[in-house]
C-alpha cells in the first residue's frame, strides 16, 4: 500500500500546475457521485429502521402482508414471499441466460459469417436498450399464453411428480414466466461481459489450440475455460440486474404473496412489490418502512453480487490484459 | 458495430428542449389569462373521466372560471386538500370519522356520482353466471377451488360448469375498488370474510394457496382475466363495459340476483337514502355502509359513491366559483354522466345543493 501512496504522491508532485487545477476541478464531480450513493444507503437504513425495530427478524422470515389504515397496532408484515420470489426468479433467469449468452458469444465470434455477426451484435446491443415495459407487455400478451399452452401444461402433465412442476399452471403468471422474461432481459448484459473477455484472449492461445488439431467443440471448451472468471462475473452481474427489475416482472410474476416450491405458481418479488404498492404506501402505517427494508436487502444483495463480479472482471483483465 | 453519438449534437439538444419547455410554459401561462378565477382540485382517479366531461362544459357556461383537476388518487387528494394545496378534493371514501371531527363545521362533503364494482370472469362455455357474497368470499379465501363446486351448481342451475380450478384475480396495488369489493364480501358473508380483510390493500388468503393472481390497476386485472381461462375478478363497471367483459349477477340483500346497470346502481343509492346524512356538514363516514349491500329487490349490491370535499370558507372569487360548480354538478352535470357511472338520485342532489348556501367568503 505504501508504494501505491508514494506513487500517487509523486504523480501529484510531478503534475504541471495546469493539470493540478484540472484534477481539482474534476474532484467535486467524482465526490458528488460517491456522496449520492452514500446518502442513498443512509436513507435506506434510516427509513427501514422503524419496520426492522418493530418486527425484528420476522420481517424477513414470515409471509404476512396485513396492511391496515386503522393504526399501527393492526398491521403486520413479513417479506418472506417477495424475498423468496426475488431469489427464485433471478437465479432461474441467470441459470437460463448463462448458457444462452455463452453459446451466442461463441457462435457470433467464431462461426458466423462477418455480415451476420455484425447484424447479431447490433441486435443484441439494441435489446439492452429497450425500455423494460416493452419486455413486460410482450411477456404478458405473447410469452405467457404461449408458455402456458406449450411449456407449462406439458411440464405439469409429464413431470407433475416433481415438486417444481406439481401445481396446475393456471394463469401462466408465475416464477417460471418471470424467470424466463428476466433471462431474455439480462442476456444482452451477460453477453456483453463475456464477449469483452472473449475478445481479449490472446491470438497465440487460439492458434495454439487450433494447431494442435482441436475440433470446434474442443476449441470452445478450451476458450471457455480461459474466460471462466468473466463467466462468473457475467453470472453475478446478471443476477444483480434480474433482482432489481421492477415493471416487467410486476406484469408477469402474478403478484401473489405465495411461497411455493412450484415454479408454475404465481409469486412476488421485492421490486415488483414496490412498483405495485409504493404510490399509496404512505397511507398505511409502516408500509413505506417495510418497502425500504426490502430495498435495503436488495441493495445489500446487489452490492455483494456486483462487488464479486467486479473482482472477477479485474482478474480477467490481469490475466489477459494488455 | 460501434454506435457513434456526436457529443456536440447531444449537448445542443439539451438546451433546445429546455427552450421549448420554457416557451410552452410561457405560452400556456399567457393563454390561461388574467382576471379569471382558478379552481384547483385533486383526488380520485376513478372520477377522472367524469370530471373531464364536466369541466369543459362548466367552463363553457362560466368563461370566467378555470377548473383544473389532477387525478392523484383519493388518499393524496385528501392530503393535498388538508394541506391547502388544492381548493377541493374528490375522494372515493368519505372522510373518516376522526378526520371529520377534527374539521367539523368547516368541511363539506357530498356524493356526486355513483360507481359500481362488477364481478367479471373468463369461463369458456359458460355464461350468465350468478354469484353471492358467500361464494365470492370462499373463492378469495381459496376454499372454493373448482368451478363445479356444489355451491356454484346450486347458484347456477343450467350453466355448464367445468371441473377446473378457479383463478382468483385481485388488485396488487392499493385501491378504492378493493375497498368496496372486500367491504361487500364482509357485509354479505360476515362469517367468511372478517373485518380484518376489508380495506384498500388486504392480505388475500387465496394467494398462499397458489390460486390468487394480483394485477396492477383496473386495466391490469382486465388484461389478466381476458388472457386467463377459468379466472374471476373484480373491476370498475366502466372497464367491464369498455372491454366487453361478461358481468355476473350478484345476489343482493333481498335475495335477488341483479346485473349492474345505471338503474340498479341508482336503485341501491335510493334505498340507502334513509341512512344517509341530511346535511353536507354531517359525518359521511358510514355512507358506504348504507350503500353497499343496500336493501331493495332491484339494488345492485356492490355500489359506491365518489365524494367532493370542500371548505366552507374561501376568498370571495373562489367561493362564488365553487358555489356555481356545486350547482352545476348537482343539476346539469347529472344529465351528462359518462358510461360506467350512474347519476345520484334526486333526494341526495337536494341535500347536496344545500352546500351552495354553506360556502361563504
Amino acid at each position: 500500500m505504501g508504494s501505491g501512496k508514494g506513487a500517487a504522491w509523486s504523480r501529484w508532485s510531478l503534475m504541471p500546475k495546469v493539470d493540478r487545477g484540472f484534477f481539482l476541478s474534476l474532484l467535486p464531480f467524482a465526490a458528488v457521485i460517491f456522496a449520492v450513493f452514500a446518502l442513498l444507503a443512509y436513507v435506506l437504513v434510516e427509513e427501514s429502521w422503524p419496520a426492522i425495530a418493530r418486527f425484528g427478524i420476522s420481517l424477513f422470515t414470515e409471509n404476512v402482508w396485513r396492511p391496515s389504515e386503522r393504526g399501527v397496532e393492526f398491521v403486520r408484515y413479513g417479506l418472506l414471499a417477495p424475498l423468496y420470489g426475488t431469489l427464485i426468479t433471478s437465479v432461474l433467469a441467470a441459470a437460463l441466460a448463462l448458457p444462452l449468452s455463452l453459446s451466442t458469444v461463441f457462435f457470433i465470434e467464431e462461426m458466423a459469417p462477418r455480415r451476420i455477426r455484425d447484424a447479431f451484435s447490433s441486435i443484441i446491443d439494441l435489446m439492452a436498450g429497450l425500455p423494460t415495459i416493452i419486455y413486460g407487455l410482450w411477456g404478458l400478451e405473447v410469452m405467457i399464453p404461449f408458455l402456458r399452452r406449450w411449456v407449462m401444461e406439458p411440464l405439469h402433465l409429464h413431470l407433475g411428480f416433481l415438486p417444481t412442476f406439481s401445481c396446475d399452471p393456471m394463469s401462466g403468471a408465475s416464477f417460471l414466466a418471470a424467470g424466463l422474461l428476466l433471462a431474455i432481459m439480462i442476456i444482452p448484459y451477460m453477453h456483453g461481459v463475456i464477449k469483452e473477455a472473449y475478445r481479449q484472449i490472446p491470438r497465440t492461445y487460439r492458434e495454439a489450440a487450433l494447431s494442435l488439431g482441436a475440433t470446434r467443440y474442443e476449441y470452445f471448451r478450451i476458450m471457455t475455460s480461459l474466460i471462466r472468471p468473466a463467466v462468473v462475473a457475467a453470472l453475478l452481474l446478471g443476477l444483480g440486474r434480474a433482482a432489481s427489475e421492477t415493471v416487467a416482472v410486476a406484469l408477469v410474476v402474478g403478484n401473489a404473496f405465495n411461497v411455493s416450491p412450484c415454479l408454475l405458481a404465481p409469486g412476488y418479488t421485492i421490486s415488483s412489490l414496490i412498483a405495485n404498492q409504493f404510490t399509496e404506501a404512505s397511507f398505511f402505517p409502516l408500509m413505506e418502512n417495510v418497502m425500504f427494508a426490502g430495498s435495503l436487502v436488495l441493495l445489500i444483495i446487489g452490492m455483494v453480487f456486483s462487488g464479486v463480479g467486479v473482482i472477477m472482471m479485474r482478474r480477467v483483465r490481469r490475466i489477459y490484459g494488455r | 458495430m460501434e454506435l457513434r453519438i456526436s457529443l456536440p449534437l447531444l449537448a445542443s439538444i439539451g438546451p433546445l428542449i429546455f427552450a421549448l419547455w420554457v416557451t410552452v410554459g410561457v405560452a400556456g401561462a399567457a393563454a390561461s389569462g388574467r382576471g379569471r378565477v382558478s379552481i384547483l382540485g385533486s383526488g380520485s382517479s376513478f372520477i377522472y373521466p367524469q370530471m373531464s366531461a364536466w369541466i369543459p362544459e362548466f367552463t363553457r357556461m362560466n368563461p370566467d372560471v378555470v377548473v383544473n383537476y389532477n387525478p392523484t388518487g383519493s388518499g393524496t387528494g385528501q392530503k393535498q386538500f388538508f394541506a391547502h394545496l388544492v381548493d377541493f378534493a374528490a375522494s372515493d371514501p368519505p372522510l373518516t370519522r376522526d378526520a371529520w371531527l377534527r374539521h367539523r363545521g368547516r368541511v363539506i362533503q357530498m356524493p356526486v356520482v355513483l360507481g359500481a364494482v362488477v364481478v367479471t370472469y373468463n369461463l369458456p362455455g359458460g355464461e350468465g353466471l350468478r354469484l353471492d357474497g358467500r361464494a365470492l368470499a370462499l373463492m378469495y379465501k381459496g376454499r372454493l377451488r373448482y368451478w363445479d363446486d356444489p355451491l356454484m351448481r346450486e347458484l347456477n342451475p343450467g350453466v355448464e360448469l367445468p371441473h377446473r380450478e378457479i383463478v382468483a384475480v385481485h388488485r396488487s396495488d392499493s385501491s378504492g375498488t378493493t375497498n368496496v369489493f372486500t367491504f361487500f364480501l364482509h357485509k354479505a358473508a360476515p362469517d367468511e370474510w372478517p373485518t380484518d380483510l376489508v380495506g384498500k390493500s388486504v392480505e388475500w388468503p387465496v394467494d398462499s394457496k397458489g390460486n390468487g393472481v394480483g394485477a396492477k390497476g383496473n386495466q391490469g386485472v382486465t388484461q389478466v382475466i381476458m388472457s386467463t381461462p377459468y379466472s374471476i375478478g373484480y373491476v370498475e363497471l366502466s372497464y367491464a363495459l369498455e372491454n366487453g367483459l361478461p358481468m355476473a349477477k350478484i345476489r343482493n340483500a333481498d335475495g335477488q340476483f341483479v346485473l349492474p346497470s345505471q338503474e340498479s346502481i341508482r336503485e341501491a343509492a335510493r334505498n340507502s337514502f334513509p341512512l344517509m346524512p341530511r346535511s353536507p356538514l354531517d359525518d359521511y363516514s358510514l355512507d358506504l355502509d348504507a350503500l353497499v349491500y343496500a336493501p331493495g329487490g332491484k339494488s345492485y349490491p356492490i355500489t359506491s359513491f365518489v365524494h367532493l370535499i370542500l371548505w366552507t370558507r374561501y376568498e370571495p372569487g373562489k367561493a362564488e366559483a365553487l358555489r356555481r360548480f356545486i350547482r352545476f354538478v348537482n343539476t346539469e352535470g347529472q344529465g351528462m354522466i359518462v358510461r360506467g357511472y350512474a347519476p345520484i338520485p334526486e333526494e341526495i342532489r337536494a341535500v347536496n345543493l344545500k352546500a351552495a348556501g354553506l360556502i361563504k367568503p
